[in-house]
Parts: C-alpha cells; sequence; structure tokens
C-alpha cells in the first residue's frame, strides 16, 4: 500500500505521513509539483495525494504527466477551494477524486483503501 | 369624368340624390306629356301599356346624363372640399414630424396617417441602416408584418441607386416608357417586394435617406399630378425629420449599447476579483485549517488509546466542526461569484435564502441587525439559474444591510401564492429609507446614494428577476424602511424543446417537473 502526498505546506505533508503511516501504509511526500513526478517514477506508488495550487508546475499539470505515463495510477486531488472549471478540468484529465481542505481524515482514508484495494484486485486478478 | 374616383359611400349617396332628383322629375315630363297629348290628339298616354313603358324609357335615358353630370358636380364639391383637408392634415403632419426624435414612431405616424387621408391600399416606409449599408422597411400599414419585416436592400441594389441618382418619385405604371424592357421587369418586382404603385424617395441634400411607398387603389385620392406634387413637398419636409430621428435613434441605440457593455464588463470584472479573491484567500486560510483541524482530528481517533476526559474530546469536536465553518465562509463567497456559467434546474429558495444569510451573517451580527425569518412552506421548486437567484437575492440582502448600516431589523418572507403561481419573496430594513424623487432611480445602473457602491447591485438583481419574467416592486416610506417585493412566476409546464435539453444535460433534478 504504497502512497504519495504532494502538498506545498510541508506541515500538511507531515501529519498526514504520520496518520498514513500509523495505518500501516508506505509514505512518501513531496512539497513540488517537480519532486512529485520523480517521487512517482521512482516510489511507484497506488495512490497519489495531489494538491492543486503550488509554485512552480501545479497539480493540474502533474495530474496530466502522471495520467499520460501511469493511466491507472489513481490520483485525488486535494485543494483549498477552486472554481467548477478548475474541478471540471482535473476530473476531464483523468482526476479519481475531488476533496477539499480542511480533510476528514477518516473520510480521506476511506477513500485511499478503496481506491488501493481497486488497483490491487484489478492488478492480481 | 371617368377618372373622378369616389369613395363607395360616396357613390351610394350620389345613387340616392340621382333617383330623387331624376325619378319626380321623368313623372312630371310625363304628366305633362300626357297633358299636351289628351289636349291636342285627345289621346291618354295610358291606354296602350307598352306605349306608356316606351315613353317613360326615353324620358329616363334622356333625363339621366344631365341629371347626373349635376349631382357629381355637386358631390365633386364635398369630395373637393375632402382633399382639402387631406392637404391641411399632411401640413399639419409635416410639422409634427419634427418634433419626433424616434425613427420608428416617426415612421409609424406617417404611414397611417398618409394611408388614411388619402385612402391608400398600403404604405410603408423604408429607411437606411447606416451602419449595416441597407435599407429595410421600419413600418408598413395594410401589409401583414411578418412579410415586411424582413425586406431589405443593400445599397448597390438598383432601386436604390435609381432613386439616389434621379431623385424623383417613381410611378410603375410609367416606368415600361422611361426604362428599358428588362429593366423594368426587374423594378417591376422590387415594386411588388416592396408593395407599392408609387415609391417616392425621401432625400436629404445629395443623402437618400429612404423612401415612402405608396400602393393607391381606384378609391384612393392621388391620381392628379397636382396631387402627387403636393404629396412629393410633403416628402421632401418629411425627409428632414426622417434624418433628425434616424440620427437621434442611432445615438440612443449606441449610448444603450454602451451602458449595457460598460455594466456587464464592470459586473464580470467584479465577479472574477470575487473569485481571484475566494481562491487566494482560500489557499490562505484553508492550509492553516486543514492542519489545525487534522490534528484534532488525529487526536481524537486516538481517543480509545488514551483515554481523554469529556471536557477534552468536546475541545476536540469543537475544532473540527469550527474550522469546517470558518472553511465554509469563503466557499460561500466562491459560490456566489460562480453564477452565470450554471446550468438551469430545480432549486429550492428556501435553501438559497438560507444560504445568502449565512454568509451575511458575520455582518449582520456586527452591525446589530435582527434578521426575522418567516418562510410560509410549502414553496414548490423553482426551475433556474442557481447563481443568478443567489446574486440577486445577495443584492437585495446586502442592500438592506447597508441601508440599515447600525442597528435594525431586516424582515425575510417568502411565500407562495397559489393561485397567482407566484412565489413571492419580500425583504423590509428598517433603515432610513428612499427619498421619493430616488424610489423611481434605484433601478437604474450606476444610482448610488452610497460612496463606496458601484450602483449595480439592484440593476443587475431587476435584469435577473426580468430575466425570469418576474416583477420586482419597491416601497419606501422616509424614516420608517424599504421593502422590495420579487415575485417570480413558476411555470409548471416547460416547452419541450427546453425540457430535452436540459434532460440531455441534467439527468436528474428535471424529471420532477411536469
Amino acid at each position: 500500500m504504497k502512497l504519495l502526498i504532494v502538498d506545498d505546506e510541508v506541515e500538511i505533508c507531515d501529519f498526514l505521513k504520520s496518520f498514513f503511516e500509523e495505518r500501516n501504509y508506505e509514505v512518501r511526500s513531496a512539497t513540488s509539483g517537480e519532486e512529485a513526478l520523480k517521487a512517482v517514477e521512482q516510489f511507484k506508488p497506488h495512490v497519489v495525494l495531489l494538491d492543486i495550487k503550488m509554485p512552480g508546475v501545479n497539480g493540474v499539470q502533474v495530474l496530466q504527466e502522471i495520467k499520460a505515463k501511469f493511466p491507472k495510477l489513481k490520483v485525488i486531488m486535494v485543494t483549498a477551494l477552486e472554481t467548477r472549471d478548475k474541478i471540471e478540468e482535473c476530473l476531464r484529465l483523468g482526476a479519481d477524486n475531488y476533496i477539499t481542505k480542511p480533510l476528514s481524515l477518516e473520510y480521506l482514508e476511506n477513500d485511499v483503501r478503496e481506491k488501493i484495494e481497486a488497483v490491487t484486485n484489478s492488478s492480481s486478478a | 369624368m371617368t377618372k373622378l374616383h369616389l369613395k363607395k359611400r360616396k357613390r351610394f349617396f350620389k345613387q340616392i340624390v340621382l333617383i330623387s332628383i331624376l325619378v319626380p322629375l321623368v313623372l312630371l315630363a310625363f304628366s305633362l306629356l300626357r297633358f299636351l297629348a289628351f289636349k291636342f290628339f285627345n289621346y291618354d298616354l295610358f291606354s296602350d301599356l307598352l306605349i306608356t313603358v316606351a315613353v317613360a324609357v326615353v324620358l329616363v335615358t334622356t333625363g339621366y346624363k344631365p341629371v347626373d353630370f349635376a349631382v357629381l358636380w355637386l358631390v365633386r364639391h364635398v369630395f373637393f372640399r375632402s382633399h382639402v383637408n387631406g392637404q391641411i392634415a399632411l401640413s399639419h403632419l409635416a410639422h409634427e414630424a419634427v418634433t419626433i426624435l424616434n425613427k420608428y414612431e416617426l415612421a409609424n405616424l406617417i404611414v397611417n396617417t398618409i394611408a388614411d387621408v388619402y385612402c391608400l391600399q398600403s404604405a410603408s416606409i423604408l429607411l437606411v441602416e447606416r451602419e449595416k449599408k441597407v435599407y429595410r422597411i421600419v413600418s408598413a400599414y395594410g401589409v401583414k408584418p411578418s412579410s415586411w419585416k424582413h425586406v431589405e436592400f443593400p445599397e448597390q441594389h438598383p432601386l436604390i441607386e435609381l432613386l439616389r441618382t434621379r431623385k424623383l418619385p417613381i410611378d410603375q405604371s410609367q416606368i415600361q416608357k422611361i426604362f428599358s424592357w428588362q429593366d423594368a421587369n426587374k423594378l417591376n418586382h422590387t415594386f411588388e417586394q416592396l408593395y407599392a404603385s408609387y415609391i417616392i424617395p425621401l432625400m436629404f441634400g445629395d443623402e437618400l435617406i429612404g423612401s415612402i411607398n405608396l400602393m393607391t387603389t381606384g378609391r384612393s385620392k392621388l391620381h392628379s399630378s397636382q396631387e402627387m406634387r403636393c404629396f412629393f413637398d410633403f416628402s421632401r419636409e418629411v425627409s428632414k425629420a426622417f434624418r433628425n430621428a434616424i440620427i437621434m435613434t442611432d445615438i440612443s441605440d449606441a449610448n444603450q449599447q454602451l451602458m449595457r457593455l460598460q455594466t456587464e464588463l464592470l459586473h464580470t470584472a467584479q465577479r472574477s476579483a470575487i473569485e481571484r479573491l475566494a481562491t487566494g484567500l482560500a489557499h490562505e486560510i484553508h492550509n492553516p485549517l486543514t492542519i489545525i483541524s487534522g490534528k484534532a482530528q488525529i487526536l481524537l481517533l486516538k481517543r480509545d488509546q488514551k483515554a481523554y476526559d469529556t471536557q477534552v474530546e468536546d475541545v476536540l469536536k469543537t475544532i473540527v466542526k469550527q474550522t469546517k465553518r470558518a472553511a465554509d465562509i469563503t466557499r460561500k463567497l466562491l459560490m456566489f461569484s460562480e453564477s452565470q456559467q450554471s446550468v438551469k434546474s430545480l432549486l429550492d429558495l428556501e435553501e438559497i435564502i438560507n444560504d445568502t444569510i449565512a454568509l451575511l451573517s458575520y455582518q449582520v451580527s456586527l452591525d446589530r441587525i435582527q434578521v426575522l425569518k418567516r418562510i410560509e412552506s410549502p414553496i414548490p421548486k423553482f426551475y433556474g439559474n442557481i447563481g443568478e437567484l443567489r446574486e440577486a437575492f445577495l443584492n437585495l440582502f446586502l442592500n438592506a444591510v447597508q441601508a440599515i448600516g447600525q442597528e435594525g431589523s431586516i424582515q425575510v418572507g417568502l411565500r407562495y401564492r397559489e393561485r397567482e403561481r407566484l412565489i413571492e419573496l419580500s425583504i423590509r430594513d428598517s433603515g432610513p429609507g428612499i427619498l421619493k424623487e430616488n424610489l423611481n432611480k434605484v433601478f437604474h445602473p450606476f444610482f448610488t446614494t452610497r460612496e463606496e457602491s458601484t450602483g449595480l447591485g439592484l440593476f443587475v438583481t431587476q435584469q435577473i428577476i426580468h430575466g425570469y419574467k418576474g416583477k420586482i416592486i419597491v416601497q419606501s416610506e422616509e424614516g420608517k424602511g424599504t421593502s422590495f417585493t420579487v415575485e417570480l412566476p413558476v411555470r409548471h409546464e416547460k416547452k419541450s424543446y427546453e425540457g430535452n435539453v436540459v434532460k440531455k444535460d441534467m439527468p436528474g433534478p428535471v424529471k420532477a417537473t411536469r
């Protein structure tokens, strides 16, 4: 169960990382788009939690690249607040879900678990 | 004499006069003849029926012509008098025309008056539209609007060229003599398009402004060359009025368009500014809120292992709940600015009103304003654009809040008037009220009495409500407050094409409509 957390806010990465590690996930975090793309190649996560608003390469661009290279990788967009157009754009580009901050950790964990189960089931089948 | 045309009514009147003169005259002549015949020949004309009839016929045929001539002469005087009246009417019309500055109004007046004065079968006015470089019929009498609304000629059209160069009226019956066979044929077609037998150009200097197009019939009073000349003089007078009206109409159209564009521009700018503000603000606020709320949630999830006392647990729960509430405010702000693009759906107006009140609750409590809500459920769902209605309601609330300033109350009412199928929203504030002279200006764009306001709120609100064929009414009493009442008609049956489109877009909520 490998999870990549991408957020330019280090504090958010840290507490999410410890939250998921306590629940036996293997977690990496990245604080920029560039870092995230590298981590995806090396770490090969099952699910990515991806913030939209980041300096440099933003979440939407990261999403596009991930879906181009690894179409099966699940991506959950996590964002403060975005216009409907932005949300629709993400879903069109293949985002698997869309969650707004502040997060409900219970909901987030359920969603991540579901996505990972879907991936592992389909690959083992 | 045969050229003399009379109205049907007058012709009937003439016949009556003719008979009433002819019959006694014939009887008199017959009696005289009988008396003479009896005296000199000792012969009674009545003794043979055949001879009686023959004499009567001879008398009638010889008497008819002179009597008819005399009666016609009499009637012609009546006719001639009305013709003079027609000329007076035209000269009045020419004077009045100068004062009318709307080209459509002017064209309507002229078309109707000349058709009446000259007993025309049809009359229309063609006017130039400079921007589009076409001549278009703007008003017509005696022709169905559906058949003249689309009639327009480009500047290079042969008729337009002809009117511009000749500058004289064209009579359809004369074109065969003036033009070649082909040209006359083409022109005939144009005359048909204009439902005319005469086309009189409206010239201003060398500029062709348009034309007056007339169709005469046997009973029309526009046949002698003198009458035509008189009418041409009139058209020259009216040309000036038309030129002024065209310029004025163009200016006022351009003005209105400018005003609309300016409003739209400001409105969109305002909206995109709010959007940027909301998303930017959210980034700054929601991240710290996420950390606060997230850490509190982590502690809460550990409650089984740590065994907190209830107070700690309550505090943690409150932190999570309140951070969510704080985040909601920026979300609502964005929700309100994202409006125009959204599609129509069935809306719960009560919910929209509650959302609007929630958005302003902070400011309202800060200003010590009491909001009294009175909703008479059930309120039927309303088919509309959620963003538009949110914006309309928000503007009305904001207006009330700003009118009160400090301390006061806002009464919000929502009810359904079943018989009229209207949803009625009323918002009454306890503010200082609106000055009487300003009352009819409140919906004008850019009208405001507050420095910080753009003066667009109520204008936009009115536009939105009108978009739903609704009404917005303002009532105000100085010193007591102002109330706005919005009436929105609930449409139960939707046009099928609209329904189809919507069903495709939004399969969910629309199915509920009848």
